[in-house]
């Protein structure tokens, strides 16, 4: 189990960044992560990810390596897609160039990208080198996958594609912490929901309490704003 | 006024000429090989632990790159010696003041290019479990020399041009020669024009070499082929 325990953090000039966050995720669950801008939901996920430093608590992460996709778009621009997703394969996990490209290329038709193996970053559409960064996170089969608002500049047709992409994913041995604007996705799909302000988690529960029948002002607030709750996916 | 050209008594000299060809490619050569490497060094000079030694070489690559490069070579040939009675040969005078002049220019452009290189690309590799030389040997250098190449090659094409100041304290490269032949032949805008042309000759390629080059690196897909070939 992924334990979060008050985790704190501070940014150079004394601002609270976090301020002791605790919550647990099991394998197989989506941990939604929402809240205002500023509330220091990338913050956390950068923490856990082990990109980011804090100053008080733990990160109990039994399951190695994390893997993270960003939402401003990563893929390293030198390399073609497949390059993108096969080179940790072979430099990380030593595999064989052969093999390498085996498996890079089933993880990107997953995401629907057979016909760009060849395509560099530059030659695709935003929803296309999200959905690239998704795949290179995947191709590893990280145990634990932070996904940072990564349809934050995507239309809503990508991010339905992506979103419900990464659902096939959900049914693998994964946790996935998804910050996310989509409160639809997270009450449809999510096992639990954090709703984050100012470093601090002020509720946190299954998503239908959470984004239905919040019990904080704050989180009320919040949620109201998003008159589309309750659009379950199918 | 009406100039009779004469080139013809200058063709006994095209030895001479020859010859500074070659000392001016071999100065260049070596002042751009060593003005690099210090640069490199500067570069991680710049990037130690140390905040007093930072600052020290963020002092030298401020200062070198503000003395004119004529400067330094005159400093060094004339009052050197006075100093401390040190006196050193004329080529590796002109040798050692180029590349020290080079190497700032040269570390601002890797700085640079390192730095232009966005901060994403480096933790994408990062929280994937690369090392750092992983992520600097396969993602961060690839993209880096795209950006470092196009003006580190504008600061060897000046370095190759400002070997004529060696022509100063007597190095024997196609400026001294020139002079040589206008003492000899009294042609001096004969000969004048040879010695340009001959920068010329020596540059263009280089130039053309650069825009190649340019070109090469600007090709997607440069980098490490891992799959596919």
């Amino acid at each position: 189990m992924l334990l979060v325990n008050h985790i704190s953090k501070r940014w150079p000039d004394g601002a609270v960044a976090l301020d002791e966050i605790t919550f647990g995720s099991e394998l197989g669950q989506l941990t939604a992560i929402i809240g205002p801008s500023g509330a220091g939901k990338s913050t956390l996920l950068r923490v856990i990810a082990g990109l980011d430093s804090y100053q008080g608590g733990s990160v109990a992460n039994p399951y190695g390596q994390p893997g993270m996709v960003f939402q401003e778009p990563s893929l390293w621009p030198h390399l073609s897609l497949l390059n993108n997703v096969g080179l940790a394969l072979r430099i990380l996990k030593k595999v064989s160039a052969k093999e390498a490209e085996r498996r890079a290329t089933d993880v990107l038709v997953s995401w629907g990208l057979g016909s760009r193996l060849q395509a560099h970053p530059a030659d695709l559409s935003g929803g296309e080198q999200q959905r690239g960064a998704l795949a290179r996170a995947c191709v590893l089969e990280p145990q634990l996958l932070c996904l940072d608002e990564i349809t934050g500049f995507l239309d809503p047709e990508t991010t339905r594609t992506i979103l419900g992409t990464l659902l096939q994913w959900k049914t693998k041995r994964t946790i996935m912490l998804l910050v996310t604007h989509h409160l639809g996705f997270a009450r449809a799909s999510a096992d639990q929901v954090l709703f984050l302000d100012a470093g601090r988690i002020v509720e946190s529960g299954p998503p239908e309490t959470i984004l239905e029948n919040p019990k904080m002002e704050r989180t009320t607030k919040f949620v109201s704003a998003f008159p589309v709750l309750g659009t379950k996916r199918t | 006024m009406r100039y009779d050209w004469d080139f013809t008594p200058l063709a006994s000299y095209s030895l001479l000429w020859l010859h500074g060809v070659g000392v001016t490619f071999a100065l260049s050569l070596l002042v751009i090989c060593v003005g690099t490497a210090l640069g490199g060094l500067l570069v991680l000079a710049l990037r130690v632990q140390s905040r007093l030694f930072r600052v020290f070489t963020r002092l030298y690559v401020d200062i070198f790159r503000a003395i004119p490069a004529l400067v330094l070579i005159g400093s060094l040939y004339f009052c050197l010696p006075i100093l401390t009675g040190l006196r050193i040969d004329p080529f590796d005078t002109a040798f050692i003041a180029l590349s020290l002049n080079l190497a700032p220019f040269a570390a601002e452009c890797i700085r640079s290019g390192i730095e232009s290189v966005p901060n994403l690309q480096y933790e994408s590799t990062r929280v994937m479990g690369f090392s750092k030389w992983q992520s600097s040997y396969y993602v961060i250098a690839p993209q880096a020399v795209r950006r470092i190449l196009p003006p580190l090659v504008g600061q060897y094409v000046t370095s190759l041009k400002l070997t004529s100041l060696a022509a100063t304290i007597s190095v024997p490269e196609i400026w001294h020669a020139t002079g040589q032949v206008i003492t000899a032949t009294s042609l001096p805008i004969e000969a004048r024009l040879v010695g340009a042309i001959l920068y010329v000759a020596i540059i263009l390629p280089f130039l053309w070499l650069s825009r190649w080059l340019e070109k090469q690196f600007n090709v997607r897909g440069f980098g490490q082929p891992i799959l596919e070939r």
